[in-house]
């Protein structure tokens, strides 16, 4: 599939709103507290849909305009350095007065979070390379838009 | 019209046709009046016609998507779909070991492109215990095209796919052999197609109708220039001078025993390949030398937008025949909402004669060129004599002051593909004449963005087209497994909007279905 920006948006809508919410639900019993992994799942998807502007600008400079699978995972790899940076961002938070990125239990620890997120992100990844051109025979056609 | 070349090359049958019946003077055929007439008459739902890849992937998608079996009828020269394909792959030296340019997920077995066959191929590996293959492959999917050479499949592994799929889905039982003469609408919304049924000469023609037609007749045949054309006619000689897809091993043989220097027209992936077959003659024979004539120096590539194609040794690169948007992302897009004019453009700026960027080929070429066996020059043949069993070129330079060079080679390989010029069909052309159907800007036939062709539309009666045919229409590489795929996909979803029996819609449960189905080698 190669993707188009409202093809990456409703893609990654989809992936992260099943799979990953499913995922997430998993996380959620093992670490007993589902509200931080939701709220983390929200962040790399809203977070998402801005990377994703600027991935489509830098898919825009290749003659294919094409994106290999190594960029998503380059893209996976920085999305996640945003994110734990933004909950380790503690003197961010001081200076607005908050204990720490809204929503995200301060005691989190990087091994929790980088489990959470690689399960998801490779999940997402190989159903994207795989079934999601079974289950929508058009998707692949069509930029990764589903609607 | 294709001087000395094999009746096979055209697409099979040395033909001494009888004249069809009189009906299909007129543009509309009464269906009353041809029942009356006594004409043997046979009926059916859904007819392919052409028989080849693009056909079959029709077949597949209308049972895929709930069509009875029974009610299709596919007509063509060949038993298997891929035949003519695979022809004229071993005769541009592409034999199946060898690897097509061809995107992993162009699957004309299996609609959905999911597994592609780079999957398939790491599957098989590991089965067969090849551990490290399977891993080296595993890694070239990942990292293609940025670390690694983007994965193509091996010719042979996409032809017993196909048998796999033929078997699935019966086609044995669905296709027939037919040489399709000439289409007409009927007064009752169908079409009726006159085709003879059997290579014998002087064989009645057959008539079947049909209320769904779809046409992927693929190239006409080989593309000679006039040059070539005039010096067989001159000489009779179809041995030295030759188009790359005709069967010309015999030039391989004599150059391993005795050596030689061939000029090479083209620069293509087609030249590439050949490039490649006469390197691997030189580990027989060092005593062979190529001079490669392209008609200018290419330094710098198309620019669309932001980006630019890179050529290299005047060789222009892309992975496939167009940039892999073109497939399915933006470009795809920007395809189908272009108008006629755009749309030519398009194909011009984003196609042309452009090669796959592989090192074992740039290897060839920098090794040539350094030790002088491998040399390029610019410019047209003008004319071709034969002299003391060799060749005598003269090109005509294309430079301000009109360079006439005259050279001596062995033999001459044409590589400047295949003609796609429609009225070299002569159903294209009977079509073309009967009911003045429109041509797009690249001169071919004019589809809307399902692939019907608008003026053949007869009430309900509806014909499509894929391949060659609709190069200039709404997508761009409809000359690829992969557009051929989305070519069936777009007309057969038209087919469900229009309430054609028995094709279904294929929602997400139904896909998964059909696609365990596939996967277990059960029937649709």
């Amino acid at each position: 599939m190669i993707p188009t920006l409202l093809g990456r948006w409703q893609t990654r809508l989809f992936l992260l709103n099943t799979v990953g919410a499913l995922i997430t639900l998993i996380f959620g019993f093992l670490f007993k507290d589902f509200w931080t992994p939701f709220v983390l799942l929200e962040y790399i998807l809203w977070f998402g849909f801005i990377w994703d502007i600027l991935y489509n600008l830098l898919q825009s400079l290749r003659w294919d305009r094409d994106w290999p699978p190594l960029f998503f995972v380059g893209g996976g790899v920085l999305e996640a350095l945003l994110v734990w940076g933004l909950v380790k961002a503690n003197f961010l938070w001081a200076i607005l007065g908050l204990p720490g990125l809204p929503g995200v239990n301060p005691g989190l620890t990087f091994a929790q979070f980088a489990a959470h997120y690689c399960t998801v992100f490779i999940f997402t990844l190989l159903l994207m390379l795989s079934l999601m051109k079974v289950i929508f025979l058009k998707w692949r056609f069509q930029g990764g838009e589903l609607f | 019209m294709y001087p000395n070349i094999r009746p096979q090359e055209r697409g099979g049958v040395a033909w001494s046709e009888p004249p069809l019946p009189s009906i299909f003077a007129q543009q509309e055929v009464s269906m009353a009046g041809l029942k009356q007439s006594g004409l043997p008459l046979e009926e059916t739902t859904y007819l392919a016609i052409g028989g080849g890849i693009g056909s079959f992937t029709w077949v597949d998608h209308l049972l895929i998507h709930g069509v009875d079996p029974s009610q299709i009828v596919a007509l063509g020269f060949e038993a298997k779909p891929y035949a003519r394909c695979r022809r004229l792959c071993c005769n541009s030296q592409i034999p199946d070991h060898e690897r097509l340019r061809s995107d992993s997920g162009g699957t004309p077995d299996n609609i959905w492109g999911w597994p592609g066959y780079a999957v398939r191929e790491i599957w098989h590996d590991l089965q067969r215990g090849h551990v490290w293959h399977a891993a080296r492959l595993l890694w070239q999917i990942f990292s293609e095209p940025v670390l690694s050479e983007p994965f193509t499949p091996k010719a042979g592994h996409v032809f017993a796919s196909v048998d796999r799929e033929a078997r699935r889905i019966g086609w044995d039982n669905i296709r027939r052999f037919g040489h399709v003469r000439a289409i007409r609408k009927t007064d009752d919304g169908r079409y009726i197609v006159a085709y003879s049924p059997t290579r014998a000469i002087k064989c009645k023609p057959k008539l079947i109708v049909a209320s769904y037609v779809h046409l992927a007749v693929g190239y006409p045949g080989a593309r000679f220039l006039p040059d070539l054309i005039s010096y067989r006619r001159r000489t009779g000689d179809c041995h030295r001078f030759v188009n790359a897809y005709e069967p010309h091993d015999h030039l391989y043989h004599h150059l391993r025993q005795f050596g030689g220097t061939v000029l090479l027209r083209g620069r293509g992936i087609t030249a590439s390949r050949v490039i490649q077959r006469l390197n691997e003659e030189r580990s027989y024979n060092a005593n062979i030398t190529i001079l490669h004539l392209v008609r200018t120096p290419k330094s710098r590539g198309p620019q669309y937008e932001y980006a630019r194609r890179r050529p290299k040794n005047h060789f222009d690169h892309q992975t496939y025949n167009f940039p892999k948007s073109c497939f399915g992302g933006d470009f795809r897009f920007v395809m189908e909402d272009a108008d006629d004019r755009q749309r030519a453009e398009l194909v011009d700026l984003w196609g042309g004669a452009t090669t796959a960027k592989r090192g074992p080929w740039e290897d060839i070429i920098e090794t040539g060129l350094n030790e002088g066996w491998y040399q390029i020059r610019f410019g047209h043949i003008d004319r071709v004599e034969p002299t003391n069993g060799k060749l005598t070129t003269v090109l005509q330079g294309h430079s301000a002051w009109r360079e006439e060079t005259k050279i001596q080679t062995d033999f001459i390989i044409d590589a400047t593909g295949l003609d796609p010029v429609p009225e070299r069909n002569p159903l294209l052309q009977d079509l073309l004449h009967t009911y003045r159907i429109s041509k797009n800007h690249k001169g071919h036939i004019k589809v809307t963005n399902d692939f019907e062709i608008i003026e053949l539309q007869n009430g309900a009666g509806r014909i499509y087209a894929s391949g060659v045919m609709t190069l200039g229409g709404p997508f761009a590489p409809v000359d690829s497994f992969v557009g051929l795929q989305y070519t069936a996909q777009r007309s057969v979803e038209s087919l469900v909007r229009s309430g054609a029996p028995g094709v279904r819609r294929l929602g997400p449960v139904r896909s998964m279905r059909q696609w365990v189905r596939w996967a277990r080698g059960v029937r649709p």
